[in-house]
């Protein structure tokens, strides 16, 4: 990024608003001249007169269009969910660090979802079915309060078409729901995997992060150094200077929003990166 | 330890050059102000500068980070919305700067250079233009107040690095050492006023040293102990919670702190006109810790005091910054209203282990 362009967002207008599930809804924006971003970083959204935000990008490297993913959390979110069509947003970015994937060619991927956590693992499982061959088995499991609020329902048939195993549950069922019920955990005792081939991406609220991540450690055998995480924090420049976001020693707008289990767990030492 | 070129200068001679810079550029020079404290203040006639301080009550971090500042305009023209930068970094001379305030302006700027993440391109533009066209003129201490404690912080009394020019009271002369370019560039511009130091004044100057370092107060910080403690990460719940019994969380250790460099970013306007601004912020506060949505990891004033202590004595910073974040400056003692600064922090967080060791010792026994 150039140095000039630090603090300085470029402006760009909004394409199209596409309502997800209650409170959350997808922002399609062009990219800026010369953008180029990787799987798990993220942006920082600025709507003048109300203030930034960091927001994960759930488009992949590869679409033509930038996709974010905006839950209705805040008092900046909650004014990007009243803008329309053609408005105007600032982008600051590509910011933050990226999900490490290209090392794991030729291996099992696992996601590992929760509610709105689904968003920025979008980028990294489009941009391996843009790449389909390089992987074996790719598993989705993911997890939502309720059915209602499964994020991306739209899109399941075509992650199925690409060979992507996708197992759902719900905390809570409605009379239509068939699935399982509880929370992401209890769908581990259902797959079966080689776990010393196998890599997983796990992003969610932050309790079921820190559970998910003991359990595939502890109950399905990856390894921890190949259980990545992506964490959130409230963040007001995204570039190492504010302070806000920092876990420990981690910075996670610089060090992260990517870690390694066994990165999460020396920080957990010090301070509480749930 | 890089070889330092010595001058000295006469005391009238320095304000000549103190009133040609002031009549230059911006001169910043300590006031006093408000029935007895010093202040730094741009000075535009050397006679208010005071001699008579021993440290400011706020470190001249605001001519580097501002409390508040713009860092951009929007205005909605026609429909099309127009965003500025502004870059505020007029040219300035600090004189009568502190060492331990020194040591500050270091370890802020290699933090905000992006040094301490290996990258600089990350720089932060409105810093560190304005630290280019900073110059500092240090003066040594002689006569520490009773709350300093930078012997045990390596903060001064006297520095070796960070100044441009750092000067020593010899009675009638001034003895400059020269640490940077800038430095060279003053004694440059007016070679008519400075004279090469003689061997003996070199050698008063370390005379001086060693004096003051007799005369330290009753705050030692030894934080060797408490650094390996905070890095071990097992330190006694109770001693947080104690220490964040008494926290009234006002703030002001961190507002006053030369190292502390937090802030927070507001839009101020409404959609077709504003600007957005920076203004420090302090870990201690609960809103800066919360997260979108309203949960808080650190809910609890042990909980941001321990975050804060870690930031400033524990060997992870250490490793990234080169240095722990305390200069001894003791501006946190002067303003700590609930007894929690840091000289005691780090006693209490000793003591408790004494105690510890105390009662595993008698339980073998």
């Amino acid at each position: 990024m150039k140095q000039e362009l630090l603090f300085l967002p470029t402006l760009v207008t909004i394409k199209e608003i596409k309502p997800e599930i209650p409170a959350v809804a997808t922002f399609r924006l062009p990219k800026p001249d010369g953008f180029s971003h990787k799987a798990g970083q993220f942006l920082e959204v600025s709507l003048f007169g109300k203030g930034e935000v960091p927001i994960s990008i759930s488009s992949p490297p590869s679409y033509e269009d930038l996709l974010l993913t905006i839950r209705n959390s805040g008092y900046v979110t909650g004014a990007i969910h009243k803008l329309k069509e053609g408005d105007v947003l600032g982008i600051r970015g590509p910011l933050g660090n990226t999900f490490p994937y290209e090392e794991y060619e030729g291996w099992d991927v696992i996601f590992v979802g929760g509610g709105i956590g689904l968003a920025p693992l979008r980028s990294l499982l489009w941009e391996m079915l843009y790449h389909r061959d390089k992987f074996g088995r790719i598993l989705l499991l993911y997890g939502a309060r309720s059915p209602a609020d499964l994020l991306y329902p739209w899109q399941y048939e075509e992650f199925e078409r690409n060979g992507v195993e996708i197992l759902l549950t719900v905390d809570r069922g409605d009379e239509k729901w068939t699935g399982n019920v509880g929370v992401v955990t209890t769908l581990f005792d259902k797959v079966k995997i080689e776990p010393e081939r196998t890599v997983a991406y796990v992003c969610g609220p932050p309790i079921m992060i820190r559970f998910a991540m003991r359990d595939l450690v502890e109950k399905i055998g990856i390894a921890p150094h190949n259980c990545i995480a992506t964490l959130e924090r409230h963040m007001k420049c995204g570039v190492g200077k504010c302070g806000h976001c920092v876990i420990a020693e981690k910075y996670v707008c610089i060090d992260g929003p990517v870690f390694r289990y066994p990165e999460i767990k020396m920080l957990e030492r010090y301070d509480d990166p749930w | 330890m890089p070889d330092l070129t010595y001058k000295k200068i006469g005391k009238e001679d320095l304000m000549k050059i103190l009133q040609e810079i002031a009549n230059e550029e911006e001169l910043i020079a300590p006031v006093e102000m408000f029935g007895g404290e010093a202040l730094f203040q741009p000075v535009k006639d050397v006679n208010d500068i005071t001699f008579n301080y021993v440290n400011t009550l706020f470190p001249p971090k605001q001519f580097l980070l501002p409390r508040f500042e713009k860092i951009l305009t929007y205005k909605k023209e026609d429909g099309k919305l127009k965003v500025e930068e502004i870059i505020e970094a007029p040219k300035r001379t600090i004189f009568g700067i502190r060492s331990c305030d020194v040591e500050g302006i270091r370890y802020s700027e290699f933090f905000y250079s992006g040094k301490m993440f290996q990258r600089e391109d990350l720089a932060d533009p409105h810093f560190m233009a304005r630290r280019n066209n900073l110059t500092i003129i240090s003066v040594a201490c002689l006569n520490p107040a009773p709350t300093c404690f930078c012997v045990c912080c390596d903060g001064g009394p006297f520095l070796e690095r960070g100044f441009d020019l750092q000067l020593t009271d010899l009675g009638e002369y001034w003895l400059c050492e020269v640490g940077s370019e800038k430095g060279t560039a003053i004694i440059e511009k007016f070679p008519s006023f400075f004279i090469d130091a003689e061997e003996k004044d070199i050698q008063k100057r370390k005379e001086l040293e060693d004096k003051v370092l007799e005369k330290f107060g009753p705050y030692p910080a030894f934080s060797g102990a408490t650094l390996r403690r905070i890095t071990e990460g097992n330190i006694p719940r109770e001693v947080w919670e104690s220490l964040g019994e008494r926290c009234i969380v006002c703030g002001g250790w961190q507002l006053l702190c030369p190292l502390c460099f937090c802030y927070t970013v507001v839009d101020i306007g409404d959609e077709n006109e504003g600007y957005r601004a920076r203004i420090w912020d302090s870990c201690h506060y609960e809103g800066y810790h919360r997260l979108a949505g309203g949960p808080n990891p650190r809910k609890g004033r042990d909980r941001r005091r321990e975050r804060c202590i870690f930031h400033k004595f524990s060997w992870q910073y250490v490793e990234r910054m080169g240095r722990h974040g305390c200069v001894g400056c003791g501006r946190c003692v002067i303003t700590c209203m609930g007894y929690v600064h840091m000289p005691q922090t780090v006693w209490e967080i000793r003591s408790a282990f004494r105690e510890e060791s105390y009662k595993k010792e008698a339980k073998v026994r």
